[in-house]
């Protein structure tokens, strides 16, 4: 209503400050990314640390330019993506399943609960091998770990977001005739919706772990795979590199969330 | 057979968990005709709510049977308005979920959002409206599947005391316009009596049927108004010592 109308001195001052404050936020955080490599590319030069164990920017932008002219860069990260992108549909899509499942079925979750509660503490790296003498050594084992590592989490967190909904609403539903399906699909889910975000944040980023950790194990290409291999050569501008990109990939993945989150939180605001 | 609408024929609930049996309804019996108000008061934790579970059909008796229209109207203590639907969404919640025509359906709730002040609001987010408008939402929605019979549980009891004296006015014109049967819970004595043709006094757990008083005022009007009748003092007297309420000064 107001800010139709002619905005007072105040509003303007007020705006104003508002604004200032953003740009300098974003400017900080600028200055200490760039007072970071340009310190790390310093002393490197000076050799008071030394870049062939720590890199340098330079040595690791020449090798994403070498890896850029030669093509493999695109190989390494698209394979890592493409494991990422299954091993969270897999999770995600199958915690989800599940937790509706356990939903549903009161005696279902009853008996599930201990299974659940070990899995979730049982290190799933511990897996590794087993995933590859029973999935091979292609990408199988490295989805299969994605997923491992984010199931179980998702499976937990949803249920209890889908449990928590308000039972008065639910009665509400039930004065209303609604079958069981009704209620989820009508109350339950929508409900549910920033748990199903925050878990979503939460079992896209497990999912790149898992994928880390299983190219760790087993592969022949992928970023996990670079960095296993580069520290082995001594190569660690290719390390770093792909530290760097994967630091990228996770600032992407979380923008694309929180893309997400505020279209389907739109009745929020 | 009497024209009874609502009919309940001895009923009695207990609950049963792992460490007790407990009695929450002990026998009641009550019959509302055609377009009658009754309020049912009693000690807190007495069952009042339970037993318009048991009328709504959401929870079987122990003993005893239910007889009305199905699906009767509920209002709850809070609106429960989905915060991520508008409200003429909200309002048609219910023949939604029955799979009615929704195109009648919306013709229907816009006509009452219309009639009771809501019009405007209608695509507006329930955060987006006052507590009174709300609760007025709340009513359409319950409204909106035609029930001959409303079942209130303290409705207003969420509301601050000048919107809960204001919403208690608006409610009521609009049960008495739409002839609605109803029975009203609340804790509130005082809202009992200028809402009510009947007021029933349940006893302290297990709930039986105290007393039922014929809420006989001379003023007409509304609940506000009501309350100014001389005789209300004397039904929220008889009430009151009715309902045993100790207040220790200790």
């Amino acid at each position: 209503m107001s800010a139709s109308a002619k905005p007072s001195l105040e509003r303007k001052t007020y705006l104003q400050k508002m604004r200032i404050h953003r740009v300098v936020v974003l400017l900080t955080q600028l200055m200490i990314l760039i007072a970071f490599l340009l310190i790390w590319e310093l002393a490197a030069n000076a050799r008071f640390i030394d870049p062939f164990i720590t890199s340098q920017p330079s040595r690791v932008l020449a090798a994403i330019i070498r890896l850029h002219q030669d093509g493999s860069l695109y190989l390494h990260v698209w394979v890592t993506i493409v494991e990422t992108f299954w091993g969270f549909i897999l999770g995600t899509g199958g915690g989800f399943l599940c937790a509706v499942l356990l939903w549903w079925s009161r005696f279902l979750h009853e008996i599930s609960e201990p299974y659940l509660v070990v899995l979730n503490a049982l290190p799933k790296v511990a897996l590794g091998p087993l995933l590859i003498v029973w999935l091979g050594n292609g990408s199988a084992p490295i989805i299969g770990m994605a997923l491992l590592i984010s199931i179980i989490v998702t499976i937990i967190s949803l249920v209890s977001g889908f449990q928590d909904v308000d039972p008065d609403k639910i009665k509400l539903l039930l004065s209303f005739g609604a079958t069981r399906l009704q209620i989820f699909t009508k109350v339950v889910l929508p409900s549910s919706l920033p748990t199903l975000i925050s878990t979503l944040k939460v079992s896209v980023g497990l999912s790149l772990v898992g994928v880390i950790m299983g190219e760790f194990l087993v592969s022949k290409a992928g970023l996990g795979y670079l960095i296993v291999y580069g520290s082995q050569v001594f190569k660690l501008d290719l390390v770093m590199l792909s530290i760097i990109i994967l630091a990228a990939m996770a600032a992407i993945i979380y923008f694309g969330v929180s893309f997400v989150e505020k279209k389907l939180l739109r009745w929020q605001k | 057979m009497t024209a009874f609408q609502v009919e309940l024929d001895h009923i009695s609930m207990t609950y049963q968990s792992p460490s007790e049996e407990t009695e929450a309804i002990s026998d009641v019996s009550l019959g509302l005709t055609q377009g009658e108000f009754v309020s049912i008061v009693g000690p807190s934790g007495c069952g009042k709510s339970t037993l318009l579970d048991i009328i709504c059909g959401l929870v079987k008796p122990t003993r005893g049977s239910v007889r009305l229209q199905r699906p009767a109207g509920y209002m709850l203590q809070r609106d429960y308005l989905l915060e991520w639907r508008t409200i003429r969404q909200n309002c048609l919640l219910g023949p939604e979920l029955q799979k009615h025509n929704m195109k009648e359906a919306r013709t229907y709730v816009d006509h009452l959002l219309e009639t009771y002040g809501l019009a405007e609001f209608a695509d507006h987010y329930p955060r987006q409206l006052s507590g009174g408008m709300r609760q007025r939402a709340a009513l359409i929605r319950t409204l909106a599947l035609k029930p001959d019979v409303l079942l209130l549980d303290e409705p207003f009891s969420a509301l601050d005391y000048q919107t809960r004296l204001a919403v208690v006015d608006e409610v009521w014109t609009i049960l008495r316009k739409e002839n609605k049967t109803v029975i009203l819970v609340t804790h509130d004595i005082a809202e009992a009596i200028s809402m009510s043709d009947r007021v029933v006094v349940l006893s302290a757990r297990p709930a039986r049927v105290k007393v039922i008083y014929q809420v006989r005022l001379s003023t007409a009007g509304l609940p506000l108004q009501r309350r100014q009748d001389e005789n209300f003092r004397k039904y929220f007297d008889a009430i009151w010592k009715e309902l045993d309420i100790y207040v220790s000064l200790g």
